[in-house]
């Protein structure tokens, strides 16, 4: 008998809420509101089941995760458990103070994504103004508060 | 690399016990490694006061080996480490 090698880490959708329009969005058409989404225990719940498979990776995802106010509360737990937190976040509704949270909490990496290279296209394919700006901001508290920063871009006809 | 550099774990990699493979772990943006049992020592070593001679004299002692033998090898694996993002020197 074959044994399958445990997992190393776990995408966790927390959410189909999005503040950005991106229009090549694999986000589903059809989107559950904030009522309709797992609550808190069941994701605690997720952390505990994937630690105890070998998960050593937790990349907290979307939608945007930092619209949940309990991601502080998962991020903790997670680190609690062994799991290396990464929020992968469009960061446009993040805050130095929220982020301080975060880090705090355990939070290891934060994945932010780009729309374009100058605020005027990147704020267009997005559809939310002044998002460029803050996201630069952002990327900066990441790498000041000691948390790794990855940059995620879409590359394509209207951002080259 | 120079025998006096004081090699360390990068900021933002975490070292770990992982007892659902009964090993010790890297982990950092994106990464696990695995460690072997000469790893777990080396990397017991890096706490940024040891110099990479300290290391590997440190090794050799401890395991009565030559430290000819000893130091091409742990250099080898921290020269490794920094080459993959995850120690500084």
């Amino acid at each position: 008998m074959t044994t399958i090698a445990a997992p190393l880490a776990l995408m966790a959708e927390l959410t189909h809420r999005c503040p950005l329009q991106c229009p090549y969005c694999s986000n589903p058409l059809e989107l559950l509101k904030a009522g309709a989404e797992r609550d808190t225990k069941f994701w605690l719940g997720v952390i505990d089941e994937a630690a105890a498979l070998g998960v050593l990776q937790i990349h907290f995802s979307g939608g945007e995760p930092a619209l949940r106010q309990d991601l502080p509360q998962l991020v903790e737990h997670a680190t609690a458990r062994g799991l290396y937190a990464n929020l992968i976040t469009s960061a446009v509704t993040l805050d130095e103070s929220k982020l301080s949270t975060l880090a705090q909490a355990g939070l290891a990496h934060v994945q932010i994504s780009f729309q374009g290279a100058r605020p005027q296209t990147a704020d267009r394919i997005g559809n939310y103004r002044g998002g460029h700006e803050k996201k630069l901001q952002m990327a900066r508290l990441v790498t000041q508060l000691g948390m790794s920063l990855t940059v995620n871009a879409v590359v394509h006809r209207q951002n080259l | 690399m120079d025998p006096s550099k004081i090699p360390a774990l990068r900021r933002g990699i975490r070292r770990q016990y992982d007892s659902a493979r009964h090993a010790h772990v890297l982990l950092g943006p994106e990464r696990v490694i695995v460690l072997d049992d000469i790893a777990v020592e080396i990397t017991n070593l890096l706490d940024g006061t040891r110099t990479l001679a300290d290391i590997s004299s440190t090794l050799a002692e401890k395991f009565a080996a030559d430290i000819a033998q000893v130091q091409p090898d742990v250099t080898a694996f921290i020269e490794e480490l920094i080459e993959k993002g995850l120690a500084t020197a």
